[in-house]
């Protein structure tokens, strides 16, 4: 008993119980016939689909910014990537590399504006982050509007101009990182490999930052910046430089999702999406103050899960659609517990 | 010692003085929507042939005419209430007038029957099947 | 940076500084009307209705505002309970100012327990108490839906056919309350020059004013500003700092349940699962357009707030379709005006703040500029 008790202090138990719920979950479902495969093969989707954006989480939390509340931030530079390719003409994985290359300079500039704020109200960074996200995205509501985009599967009919709030990608290049090396392994469960590689390097790419010599310096900043202030770390440049980062994760982050989902959504579409991404990192275990990509990992897996399990499990056991007040529930719980337990730690 | 159990008893006093001040609200302010109907009904053995035309009003309200087989919604509010029913002939001339005054509870009906009242019943007020 | 002492060119600075966003409204505004072509008669009936509809939600902030907890967001709590007040009069159908009186009367045992937990919780997040009480705001709406949505009709007893889903429980997306729909602004009906004004609101709303003066000088408002202050030396002056703030979150949370009642009273239907939310946002967003800021806020913030926010709500989208020909786009303009606004005023209160303290570090390392 002693045992098990340290384990979940370590753990921490909403962690525990979050963990413990998924795997009744799994349990349950041929119970109440739901497939098992295809329930795996929906967790490992959405888990590919949304490994990104969580792990643009990790560099802000790092270097002390807080949780990343500010991510439609960089989902917008990834959306104004994703457009661009499409009025490109550009199909297949060249469409998908072009959103890419078209992304990552939009969000490296946004990241930097907002580091360069963010810098300025160093300790209220997450409430502001809140802020930033949802301006940004109701500026761009009207951005979507007025710019310039002519593509006809993109506009609005009629008008000729400005952009639909959901735009397909099927015909561009919807899918080509899902089915590249897919591997079918029944009818309802096949993975997505080429995703999950593609999540797997970009987590590699962030491992092998954080180990070098500007990597380790984040953190220091993050963990201690009077230390760090003390040996000559220039401590607004790392923390700019982490907030590109996440931004432009970001937006890498956001076309990985597109091409799995199918669909590019404008408009008011990204302004909740930082929520998912914050529980999922600290449901992995994450803290606002020290991220791994362990906690990614876990996380993702973790949420994501609950995410495809209970509508599928608990509405055929209790005939009713609970999924969403579940994961209101759950996501916002887990942010609240972490956003309470760091303060106890902090003001002893 | 004594000051806090004085601070606890008129605490609970006045908890309970609100609670009251709740029961009293959902008294005055309780609603019903009545259908005051002009048609012909059959309560128990007796049968009430609606005849006339009715014209009709509920604690001085603005009055509502229904002709023979006329239905129509008053909303009142509170539970005790006078309907004032005038019987109607051809030229719209007033033969009778009724005046009664009557308490709703939570269980009677909201079906006020108009001939069963000219015609002297008792339940004139109608708990409709559901 | 350069050190500025007192001089005039500071002092010019730091009024335009505080005064930004109140000045910046009044500009768009002056621009915004003219193309709108609104009437003035149109405008100050549209204000009249508009103020006593908000006010009362704006002047709940002040409280925790003084008790140094910032923006208090977790005035949804007190939103939602308003609301489940107003769903259960509804099915009793209980009319009027009964009926409003009772809604209130039932709210304000749910808002005081969820303005006690609330309160605790953001104890346990000092410093960082409004993206706290931002989040917990969601937690609840997630409680809101779980018992408005799961349990009322089957735990509680909701009786009317028109308030139930069709699947038997769980309330309606739209609530109609007919029954008490404008009573308060109706009560007591006066009309200057064809502009009808809601006066018994403005009755309550400025009841309430007073409240907010009186309280001021009591001894717990007097402690708020201590703890508001600085909490350390509250609590060496022996003033039972946690105690202090949850009363002030309670008191804030109660008085928004009653706001959002004679809100949903002016408005006469209530979003069951989305009205809580904008009044959360256009509340906190009213009273930084009216220059007050995360620490500091007055009564006059609170009404110039509204009129300006309002204005700028009103005059919009007309706006928008009179310049570019699309509605639409001043919809969007005027959400991005919202979210716009609460980002400004954090930015402008945590860059002073952060000045303040590198200020301080800087003074106490021994005059190194």
């Amino acid at each position: 008993m002693g045992k098990l008790g340290s384990f979940v202090d370590h753990v921490g138990w909403p962690r525990v119980i979050i963990a413990v719920f998924l795997l009744l979950l799994f349990v349950a479902a041929p119970f109440v016939e739901v497939r098992l495969d295809a329930s795996i093969g929906d967790t490992l989707v959405r888990f590919g689909m949304n490994g990104v954006l969580v792990l643009a989480m990790v560099p802000m939390i790092q270097s002390g910014c807080g949780l990343n509340f500010g991510l439609p931030l960089g989902i917008i530079a990834g959306l104004l990537g994703a457009v661009t390719s499409l009025e490109l003409n550009l199909t297949g994985l060249a469409g998908f590399a072009a959103a890419l290359a078209i992304a990552v300079p939009f969000g490296l500039l946004f990241g930097w504006a907002y580091g360069r704020l963010l810098n300025k109200v160093k300790g209220g960074e997450m409430m502001i982050a809140t802020y930033v996200g949802f301006s940004s995205v109701a500026f761009m509501c009207m951005m979507w509007l007025l710019l310039p985009y002519r593509n006809p599967t993109m506009v609005w009919g009629y008008a000729g101009k400005g952009l639909r709030t959901t735009i397909s990608v099927q015909e561009y290049w919807g899918g080509v990182l899902s089915d590249l090396l897919g591997i079918r392994v029944t009818d309802f469960l096949s993975v997505p490999t080429g995703m999950l590689l593609f999540v797997g390097l970009m987590c590699l790419l962030v491992w092998a930052f954080f180990h070098t010599k500007t990597g380790t310096a984040m953190t220091a900043v993050g963990t201690n910046p009077d230390f760090a202030r003390a040996s000559g770390i220039d401590i607004d440049r790392m923390r700019t430089l982490s907030v590109m980062m996440s931004t432009t994760l970001g937006a890498v982050g956001i076309i990985v999702y597109q091409q799995s989902f199918g669909f590019i959504q404008l408009y008011m579409g990204p302004f909740f999406m930082a929520f998912p991404s914050v529980a999922a990192i600290l449901i992995g275990g994450a803290s606002v103050h020290k991220a791994t990509l362990t906690n990614v990992l876990i996380g993702t897996f973790l949420f994501q899960g609950i995410l495809t399990m209970t509508p599928s499990v608990i509405n055929s056991m209790l005939q009713t659609d609970m999924s969403e007040v579940i994961r209101i529930i759950v996501s916002n719980g887990m942010i609240l517990y972490a956003l309470t337990r760091v303060t106890r730690v902090n003001s002893k | 010692m004594t000051a806090m159990r004085r601070r606890r008893v008129v605490q609970a006093s006045l908890v309970l003085l609100l609670v009251l001040f709740g029961f009293w609200l959902y008294h005055i302010g309780k609603g019903f929507d009545l259908l005051v109907d002009n048609k012909t009904i059959t309560i128990g053995d007796a049968t009430y042939r609606a005849t006339a035309t009715v014209r009709v009003s509920i604690d001085g309200s603005e009055p509502l005419v229904l002709t023979k087989r006329g239905r129509d919604v008053i909303s009142v509010v509170g539970y005790d209430h006078v309907i004032r029913v005038e019987e109607l002939d051809m030229d719209d001339e007033v033969i009778r007038t009724v005046e009664k005054s009557f308490t709703l509870d939570r269980h009677s009906g909201d079906l006020l029957s108009l001939p069963a009242l000219l015609g002297g019943e008792e339940n004139w007020i109608v708990l409709r099947e559901p | 940076m350069k050190k500025t002492g007192l001089d005039g060119t500071f002092r010019l600075d730091r009024f335009l500084l505080t005064n930004l966003v109140p000045l910046l409204f009044i500009g768009l505004s002056a621009v915004a009307i003219p193309i709108s072509q609104f009437s003035g008669a149109y405008l100050v009936q549209e204000m009249m209705i508009r103020l006593a509809r908000n006010s009362f939600l704006v002047l709940s902030l002040l409280i925790p505002i003084i008790a140094g907890m910032g923006l208090n967001f977790g005035m949804v709590l007190g939103a939602m309970a308003g609301q489940i007040g107003l769903i259960l009069i509804t099915d009793w159908m209980i009319l009027g100012l009964p009926g409003l009186t009772l809604a209130a009367l039932i709210a304000t045992p749910i808002a005081m327990v969820l303005g006690w937990m609330c309160g605790a919780i953001l104890n346990r997040a000092k410093g960082r108490e409004m993206v706290t009480s931002y989040i917990l705001g969601f937690f609840i709406n997630g409680l809101y839906q779980l018992v408005v949505l799961y349990g009322f009709g089957k735990v509680v007893p909701i009786k009317s056919a028109d308030l139930v889903l069709s699947r038997g429980f769980g309330v309606r997306n739209a609530v109609n309350l007919l029954g008490i729909r404008n009573c308060l602004d109706n009560l007591i009906p006066l009309s200057i020059q064809g502009i009808r004004v809601p006066l018994g609101t403005f009755l309550v709303i400025g009841l309430f004013c007073l409240f907010i003066v009186w309280f001021r000088r009591t001894k717990l408002g007097q402690d708020m500003r201590a703890v508001g202050q600085d909490m350390d030396v509250a609590r060496s002056a022996g003033i039972p700092v946690e105690r202090t703030r949850i009363v002030s979150i309670v008191i804030s949370t109660v008085l928004a349940a009653y706001g959002q009642i004679i809100f949903l009273q002016n408005i006469g239907t209530m979003n069951t699962y989305n009205s809580h939310e904008q009044a959360g946002m256009f509340a906190i967003a009213a009273l930084l357009v009216g220059g007050a800021s995360v620490a500091r806020a007055t009564l006059p913030n609170v009404f110039v707030g509204v009129i300006l926010f309002h204005l700028m709500f009103v005059v919009s989208p007309m706006a928008g379709k009179y310049l570019i020909g699309e509605a639409q786009l001043g919809e969007y303009f005027r959400v991005f005006v919202s979210y716009g606004i609460i980002a400004v005023s954090l930015v402008l209160y945590e860059w002073r703040r952060a000045r303040d303290r590198a200020y301080a570090r800087r003074s106490l390392r021994g005059g190194e500029v």
